[in-house]
């Protein structure tokens, strides 16, 4: 019965997964015969089918931009930046699709950019590792009666280190959460969350802001040179969602 | 133990009440220029109070920059004189235009030279007439957009309000009222519109009929200063109608109004001493007259339990200057 539902769930898992490579290569044919459309449809279903990769949303950023969705575009190149921040096309389309809409890239503060020296997963993955593994040799030997050896505190006091090397990344992060894209141009920023609010400024398709408060169908965002006002919830889209 | 914990909280909940202070004092001080009249600074500082997003202060905020907007656009045409008057001298302008159109072009057609300078004349003096009416309607335009766009504003802001407190009856009801005022306004202007395009089109005709004659008139008998002066009108005339369709879409700028008055040695006329000595006494204007039917603007500032302090008001305060 066992190997059964092993079986099954390794079938399920493989079918997934040829399910999302077989759109990935529809995608890419779609997109180098240059049915643009066909291709950002393939992408977005891979993404919506939890086959997220950084691959997957640089394709689907180059497909938006080919049907003139620079906002879409850059929401799934800057998507494909934090789980690949290595890759310098997606960097280079983020570059090029902001200087051709006169769009200024985000300012970020130091711990932001140094959270961006590893993908997201990795810090994660260390601060976990470097915490536990430091509690576990400090405490050990007490607690489970190990013979103390001089490489525990050291290897301990090492992994904590880490650990504190970690922090400003992880509260990078954090504060990377709440930045989002603006879906479409002309997007009016709102003096008050309300239906014939006030507009502020309009906000150009693919400009980043940040999400500082929420209320109802409003988010209350600030974009560069301290634009601040409400948004509508369906006209902005956080980077990690 | 207690006090510790007291502290704490007090310690926390500190800038919490310092942004509501901050956002109460904006709106006291807004609420304090619109009933002293100085709408434009009552707009700034409601305008502030509510981007501060103090869930109890913006509602009130709105509401009252609701009623700063509407006086506002109230103000804005006090400038444009008597309307009627205005389109009974625009209508005559064109009766004069249409009989001077009839002359011209029978002058023309008979093509002897007295009668053809005759009728040029009177085409001119027509035209500039026109010019004149043209001018006014195009002035009663331009301040009737602005009017426009500032009423709309304070629909939106009453809404806003009722919107973010549903228990605000007033807002409503006043968007109501804004909304009859537009309609009434819109009809206006589709009237001074209409006016407008009709002494364009005359001016053009004529300005045709006067090139025509000019033509026939030997060159000795014509002056030099003649032609510059036609000229001028007609380089006016090349200014695109569209152009102040779409200013009159736009709210109005304040380097606009700047410019004009930086840049010109003009003098002012009857009709502009006129209008400032009105304006000047506006600035004394008390609020909430009956005539528009509005709710009163300070009303739900001053009864509401959130502020508590109802009989302080901004002008007591110290160490601002405002």
């Amino acid at each position: 019965m066992k190997t059964f539902i092993a079986m099954l769930i390794l079938m399920i898992v493989r079918l997934h997964a040829e399910t999302g490579d077989a759109r990935f290569a529809k995608g890419t044919t779609a997109y180098t015969s240059g049915d643009f459309a066909e291709a950002v449809d393939q992408f977005r279903r891979i993404v919506e089918e939890g086959n997220v990769s950084a691959a997957a949303l640089h394709n689907l950023g180059n497909a938006e931009w080919r049907v003139s969705r620079p906002g879409y575009a850059v929401l799934a190149w800057e998507r494909a930046r934090a789980l690949d921040p290595f890759n310098v096309n997606t960097a280079a389309n983020l570059r090029f699709a902001r200087s051709k809409a006169h769009i200024e890239a985000p300012t970020q503060s130091w711990h932001e950019l140094y959270s961006t020296w590893l993908p997201t997963t990795a810090w994660l993955v260390a601060a976990t590792l470097a915490l536990w593994g430091g509690v576990i040799l400090l405490t050990g030997p007490r607690l489970l009666g190990w013979r103390r050896a001089d490489w525990h505190q050291g290897v301990a006091a090492l992994l904590l280190g880490i650990f504190l090397f970690t922090l400003p990344a992880l509260l990078g992060i954090s504060r990377r959460a709440q930045l989002g894209v603006v879906l479409e141009d002309e997007t009016p920023l709102r003096l008050t969350p309300t239906r014939e609010a006030e507009t502020l400024v309009k906000l150009t398709g693919g400009e980043v802001a940040r999400v500082e408060s929420e209320r109802g169908d409003y988010l209350y965002v600030r974009a560069d040179g301290d634009r601040a006002g409400w948004v509508l919830r369906k006209d902005f889209v956080r980077v990690w969602q | 133990m207690k006090n510790q914990l007291a502290a704490i909280a007090l310690l926390i909940s500190a800038p919490v009440f310092a942004a509501q202070r901050g956002a109460l004092d904006l709106y006291n001080e807004g609420v304090g220029a619109l009933r002293r009249g100085e709408l434009r600074e009552a707009e700034s500082t409601l305008r502030e109070a509510a981007q501060t997003n103090s869930p109890a202060v913006q509602p009130l905020a709105l509401y009252n920059l609701g009623h700063v907007r509407f006086q506002q656009g109230k103000e804005t045409l006090k400038g444009e004189g008597n309307r009627q008057q205005l389109l009974n001298s625009a209508e005559a302008a064109a009766a004069v235009a249409q009989e001077a159109i009839r002359s011209s072009q029978e002058a023309l057609k008979g093509g002897a030279l007295e009668e053809i300078i005759g009728a040029y004349m009177e085409a001119r003096s027509a035209r500039k007439q026109l010019r004149t009416s043209r001018d006014e309607t195009t002035r009663a335009m331009d301040l009737q957009g602005s009017a426009l766009w500032r009423w709309r504003r304070s629909v939106g802001d009453f809404h806003s309000a009722q919107e973010l407190d549903p228990s605000n009856k007033d807002a409503s009801f006043n968007a109501d009222v804004v909304e009859r005022h537009i309609k009434e306004l819109l009809k206006s202007l589709d009237k001074v519109k209409e006016q407008n395009e009709s002494l364009s089109e005359q001016r053009q005709k004529l300005g045709e009929l006067m090139k025509e004659m000019r033509g026939k008139i030997p060159k000795s008998m014509q002056r030099q200063s003649d032609s510059e002066e036609d000229e001028e009108d007609d380089e006016d005339e090349k200014q695109p109608d569209g152009q102040k369709e779409e200013e009159n879409q736009k709210p109005p700028k304040a380097g606009s109004k700047q410019e004009q008055r930086i840049g010109g040695e003009r003098e002012v006329s009857q009709d502009m001493a006129k209008l400032l000595k009105e304006m000047l006494k506006r600035r004394t204007m008390q609020l909430g007259d009956k005539e528009d039917g509005l709710r009163p603007g300070e009303k739900k500032g001053m009864n509401g339990l959130i502020f508590g302090d109802e009989t302080r008001k901004p002008e007591q305060r110290k160490g601002r200057n405002w």
